[in-house]
């Protein structure tokens, strides 16, 4: 499963894309500037919720396996580099707990970052970024990726094919050879990938892309009232965020604190609940 | 009126000029035919006349173009307003992720009202009978369906010139017959068409291309003209392959692109030496993936027997991966330029060679170039060579093990009738020496050539068909 637009038919994928975007945006800077454990893990369920009700949980799921394989390398590197002088005596097993407390707002840092951005992409169609954004040139480009994400996947899968009939046992041997056999596909892949965009560039030009001035989009799709209103709710979930930092700051500790806080806020719980609203999603 | 005068074009990095001192006039309401084997000038002709040469590829140009009077070389984006391309390959060609942005593309940089947009999406989906489509995603239509948009992306800013480089030779025989009689419908309308072709499709005229220039039709003709097929070869009465009980379906959970799953259901088949099975049936019936799942490939789920004669037995092919196979089994699938990636041909063979664990590289590198009428191209790289050539550089890359059953998947697309012969006769040799061959493909011709048995793959099941007459 890739992760990319499908439209599920859930109220948010309904939902302009400013509002989605908004979102996104907002949750990832309040995971940037907090290093608060509890609060993190209400962002990450955030996310979960989000991903739930617009009906991409599996697909989110999926990737964020990924993300948490990553993620156990954060842990690694801080047992190797972080000072152990504290330990914990779990069941008889020696856990160094400066490293572990240090590692967790990071994981959960990455995790929330992954997870926001993955409903990015899953839930907006890029076709309607790029009429929301009147046709700009740079969010044209984000849309064609789009496009082409599946076709370099389904070219990979037919490049692997190939590898195999010439006689390449890709499923077999160590994960080094596997990881070898892998590497093989990459030059191929470039080279096609490449060819595909010289003649997608070429389609472009031949109907007048190089004259595109001023483009009044065919389907733009205007911001609704009740949009506006969620739009709002994600800028004020954020300002409530913020405003903690200066209202409660030892309540919040920053991005090097040894050992986050644990406490929370009314408005950091007000900015989640804020968070959540587009769960209401638009029209359908 | 388009006017092409002494038109010579080089691109950047060719040796030879591709437009060889050109002269052409076409009136309005023509339907010009422009034939020519590949590397003939033809795509680049087109070019010409919409402004991609030399505006997007650069180059050396002499001589002119004009359109109604404007020369594309001061006036291209006026020109583009009347002038509309439609390329070969649909994939690489659709810009957009929905159809109806698809159709809108080229009228918003035209910068068309957005009411008038959308009238027009409406008239020209109908006109096209893809209204249905008008919802879905670009990704998610069939190549005949691309097709068709592209056609109506181009057709909706209502151009007075529509030039069409080879658009039916990704379709099935049934689509590309409606496209032309829609073209046909669209030059009684009044639009100008210039349809470049290595079919036998007819309009009100015809214009030859040789190196870059003007040729004569009646010597195309004759390339054009229907050959005998080959015989007949009896080898022995000994099975090559035996399947049986064969049902095979695409893993989607891999596959992205494309529409519902093609399904087969329990088929059998059996090929003897020197025979050749001819697979057809509409785009997406299975071809395929019939293909790929007697190779074993794991994007297509199979059950039932595959059974292939090692030269010592008929071994089942069930438990070995495909590239145990492939010591077997020659498989060339549908785009031959994917297969070729190193930097001279002579490493393609040896990268086989070393993975099929053959010895006696030298020898075998020579003996397979030689088979395949590729020794002078040794050192070249493969990328470098024509469509034809590369299809044979890609089938020597996976016949290094002298397999005996060789399945190929629409070997002729893009090719033109002389290098469609030369597959037939290099194909011919190999089955007189008792190789037996899949061929699936649209190509009536081709099968045709080959006295190919034929099989129509048509709602899963297999139907025999017997060989073409004539």
């Amino acid at each position: 499963m890739l992760p990319i637009y499908r439209d599920t038919g859930s109220r948010i994928h309904s939902l302009h894309p400013y509002v989605i975007t908004a979102f996104v945006l907002s949750v990832f800077s309040a995971s940037l500037v907090t290093a608060n454990i509890w609060y993190m893990c209400l962002l990450l369920m955030v996310t979960v919720i989000v991903a739930a009700f617009a009906k991409i949980l599996r697909n989110w799921a999926s990737v964020m396996r990924f993300a948490l394989y990553l993620s156990l390398s954060i842990l690694i590197i801080d047992l190797i580099i972080l000072p152990k002088n504290t330990w914990w005596n779990i069941y008889g097993i020696s856990i160094p707990v400066e490293p572990v407390m240090a590692s967790i707002p990071l994981i959960l840092r990455l995790l929330v970052s992954i997870g926001s951005f993955l409903i990015l992409s899953l839930v907006v169609n890029p076709d309607e970024i790029l009429n929301a954004t009147s046709g700009s040139k740079v969010m044209l480009a984000v849309a064609m990726g789009s496009r082409l994400y599946p076709l370099i996947a389904e070219d990979e899968a037919e490049i692997e094919d190939i590898m195999r009939v010439r006689g390449v046992e890709m499923d077999a041997g160590g994960r080094i050879e596997k990881i070898r056999n892998r590497g093989l596909l990459l030059l191929p892949l470039l080279t096609g990938s490449l060819e595909r965009g010289l003649s997608v560039a070429e389609s472009m030009e031949s109907r007048s892309f190089s004259g595109r001035k001023g483009v009044v989009p065919a389907f733009h799709r205007p911001l609704f009232r009740f949009e506006k209103l969620l739009l709002a709710f994600q800028t004020i979930a954020l300002f409530l965020m913020l405003s903690w930092i200066f209202i409660a700051p030892w309540t919040f500790p920053l991005l090097l604190a040894d050992f986050p806080d644990i406490g929370l806020s009314p408005a950091a719980l007000i900015s989640i609940l804020l968070y959540l609203s587009v769960i209401a999603g638009g029209e359908r | 009126m388009i006017e092409v005068k002494s038109l010579t074009y080089r691109y950047p990095e060719g040796r030879e000029a591709a437009i060889n001192g050109l002269n052409l006039s076409v009136q309005e309401g023509d339907f010009l035919i422009i034939r020519g084997l590949s590397g003939s000038g033809k795509t680049t002709l087109l070019r010409s006349v919409n402004g991609i040469v030399p505006h997007f590829y650069g180059g050396h140009i002499s001589g002119d173009v004009t359109v109604d009077g404007l020369s594309t070389r001061y006036d291209v984006e006026r020109i583009r307003k009347t002038v509309g391309l439609l390329f070969q390959d649909p994939e690489n060609q659709i810009v957009m992720s929905s159809v109806k942005q698809e159709i809108a593309f080229a009228m918003e940089n035209l910068n068309f009202g957005r009411s008038e947009i959308l009238r027009r999406i409406e008239y020209w989906a109908d006109a096209l009978g893809i209204s249905h489509l008008l919802e879905r995603r670009t990704t998610e239509i069939s190549g005949g369906e691309k097709q068709r948009v592209l056609l109506a992306s181009i057709l909706a800013p209502g151009p007075k010139y529509v030039l069409l480089d080879e658009p039916a030779s990704q379709l099935d025989n049934t689509i590309a017959d409606d496209l032309m009689r829609l073209l046909r419908g669209l030059n009684k309308e009044g639009v100008t068409l210039l349809l470049s072709t290595h079919g036998k499709e007819k309009g009100s005229r015809e214009f030859c291309m040789e190196h870059g220039a003007e040729s004569d039709c009646a010597c195309m003709n004759y390339i054009f003209k229907k050959r005998e097929a080959i015989p007949l070869y009896t080898v022995d009465n000994s099975p090559l392959l035996e399947i049986s009980g064969f049902s095979a379906s695409y893993n989607n959970t891999v596959n992205t692109v494309g529409g519902d799953s093609p399904v087969i259901n329990n088929i059998n088949i059996s090929l003897r030496a020197g025979e050749v099975i001819g697979l057809t049936g509409i785009n997406g019936s299975g071809k395929s993936t019939l293909l790929k799942g007697i190779m074993g490939l794991p994007r297509v789920k199979t059950e039932g027997v595959v059974k292939v004669n090692t030269g010592n037995e008929m071994k089942v092919m069930n438990e070995l991966s495909p590239a145990s196979r492939a010591r077997y089994i020659a498989y060339l699938g549908q785009y031959p330029g994917v297969y070729l990636f190193h930097d001279t041909l002579e490493e393609e063979i040896t990268f086989s060679l070393r993975n099929f664990k053959e010895n006696d590289a030298d020898r075998r590198t020579l003996e397979i170039l030689d088979r395949l009428f590729l020794t002078k191209y040794r050192y070249t790289n493969p990328r470098d060579l024509s469509t034809g050539e590369k299809e044979r550089a890609a089938l020597a890359s996976v016949l290094v093990s002298g397999q005996r059953l060789i399945l190929l998947d629409e070997p002729t697309r893009g090719m033109d009738p002389a290098k469609r012969l030369a597959l037939v006769n290099y194909l011919s040799g190999e089955l007189r020496e008792g190789k037996g061959a899949i061929v699936a493909s649209h190509d009536t011709e081709l099968l045709r050539l080959l006295s190919a048995n034929i099989y129509e793959l048509r709602n899963g099941e297999l139907i025999c068909r017997g060989r073409y007459n004539g």
